[in-house]
């Protein structure tokens, strides 16, 4: 098969990593280096301690050969997950603002970059651990609300779509085949029911002769 | 040069594809999007012929580069070292991209191969690649179920495209799938009588049915 079942309509992590490892952060070069000319947006030439922005994916490589420090997104602070755990917390039906990438983007940085951490990591990891477990926990309680029709869930990110999608989608799926029986069942009782009002016309009709 | 070309020319640089890199850049950008639509959407989507040729002479560019110059390596320093990994690295990033939409777009064209000969406006979305495969591949499909059981049924239970009998034999793609979207500009669609209001950036899951003119004039994105 050309493609397995489960990456119908579907992706596995990995690729969701993928697509997290094509947006763009901030490395300060330790050294300086010539650009590349590559299939997509070049490689820019690295000025030593010069702020370049570059994929993530040519970050963590340079970073493993400790070519560069990545600039940690202002988002991976204890203050501003702090933040946005609150609101998990304060609004039960809605998800915070979190990037579409944050999960795969925070899991790299930590593996790879914890040095350039301003926070300690391990505080980092704990909030994330926090939002992560709140926020499955509400992807969840959402599903009682799945119906044929269609269901809004604004501020989930890539990652977590991802998970729950192969469940969502057959359940819609077969919600909407359910509700189109019904629909063609009442289409064919229609007549029929039709007909017998038509019949109980002619009876009450047929009363009035009887009494007259 | 008079202020007009002045002007002229800081329009033409914000422009897509004024500038090569910036083309380069859009393009695997491009590539990515269509990827992602494959896998994404029930049906299969027109072959995206011009881009994957572009990629294709750039892919083929940077493996000769990287050929003449491991040649040379040992005598080279460090730095040709690096430069060659990154550029292996992001050859191999696009190569799986291309290599994952192709079997996507072979795994619906198993699939539905009888319903795509069926119909002109389908057939058209294959690459001449993508149709001489479907037409090579169903005729040993039908000679291996010729030559195993096939021969030895009635000849009126022979068919495999009957569509009689409120059953298809025909595999077709089915558009009420529901899909993962995002709407960059408001909407309203319509589903089962029942109007939904697509606000900007909100996240929805619809029937395909319902937003497939949206996902072509761009207004939503399939996730």
């Amino acid at each position: 098969m050309s493609l397995p079942k489960s990456y119908q309509q579907n992706f596995s992590p990995q690729e969701i990593n993928f697509l997290a490892e094509q947006e763009l952060v901030t490395v300060i070069p330790r050294y300086s280096m010539n650009g590349a000319q590559l299939i997509g947006a070049k490689m820019p030439k690295l000025r030593a301690l010069n702020r370049e922005q570059i994929p993530l994916w040519l970050a963590t490589l340079l970073k493993k050969q400790e070519k560069c420090n990545i600039v940690v997104p202002e988002w991976l602070s204890v203050e501003y997950l702090r933040v946005r755990y609150d609101e998990e917390i304060k609004y039960p039906s809605k998800f915070s603002n979190l990037p579409w990438h944050w999960l795969p983007i925070a899991k790299k940085l930590l593996d790879y970059a914890s040095d350039d951490f301003i926070d300690p990591p391990h505080e980092i990891r704990s909030l994330l651990q926090d939002l992560r477990e709140v926020r499955l926990v509400k992807a969840r309680k959402g599903i009682r609300e799945l119906n044929h029709v269609y269901i809004q869930l604004d501020g989930l990110s890539l990652m977590e779509i991802n998970e729950i999608r192969p469940f969502i989608l057959e359940v819609m799926d077969q919600l909407r085949k359910m509700n189109d029986s019904l629909k063609v069942k009442a289409e064919e009782e229609m007549p029929r029911q039709a007909a017998a009002q038509m019949d109980r016309d002619e009876d009450s009709d047929d009363d009035i002769y009887q009494k007259e | 040069m008079n202020f007009d070309d002045i002007l002229k020319e800081f329009e033409a640089s914000k422009r897509p594809g004024y500038n090569e890199d910036e083309r380069r850049a859009e393009d695997v950008r491009l590539l990515v999007d269509a990827w992602v639509k494959e896998r994404t959407v029930p049906e299969l989507l027109p072959y995206e012929q011009e881009l994957i040729d572009r990629i294709l002479i750039r892919i083929r560019k940077q493996i000769e580069l990287i050929e003449m110059n491991s040649i040379e390596l040992q005598t080279h320093e460090r730095e040709i070292k690096l430069r060659l990994v990154v550029i292996e690295s992001e050859l191999d990033r696009v190569q799986f991209i291309i290599r994952s939409y192709t079997r996507t777009r072979l795994q619906k064209i198993d699939k539905y191969s009888l319903y795509i000969r069926s119909n002109d406006k389908e057939t058209a979305k294959l690459s001449n690649n993508e149709f001489a495969y479907m037409e090579r591949h169903l005729e040993l499909l039908l000679e291996l179920y010729n030559s195993q059981f096939m021969k030895n049924l009635p000849e009126s239970l022979q068919a495999i495209d009957e569509t009689g009998g409120g059953v298809s034999m025909i595999d077709e793609p089915d558009l009420d799938r529901p899909v993962f979207v995002q709407a960059t500009a408001e909407n309203v669609v319509e589903v089962d009588d029942e109007e939904i209001e697509l606000t900007k950036n909100g996240i929805y899951v619809v029937r395909y049915r319902a937003v497939k003119d949206l996902v072509e004039t761009g207004d939503v994105r399939v996730l």
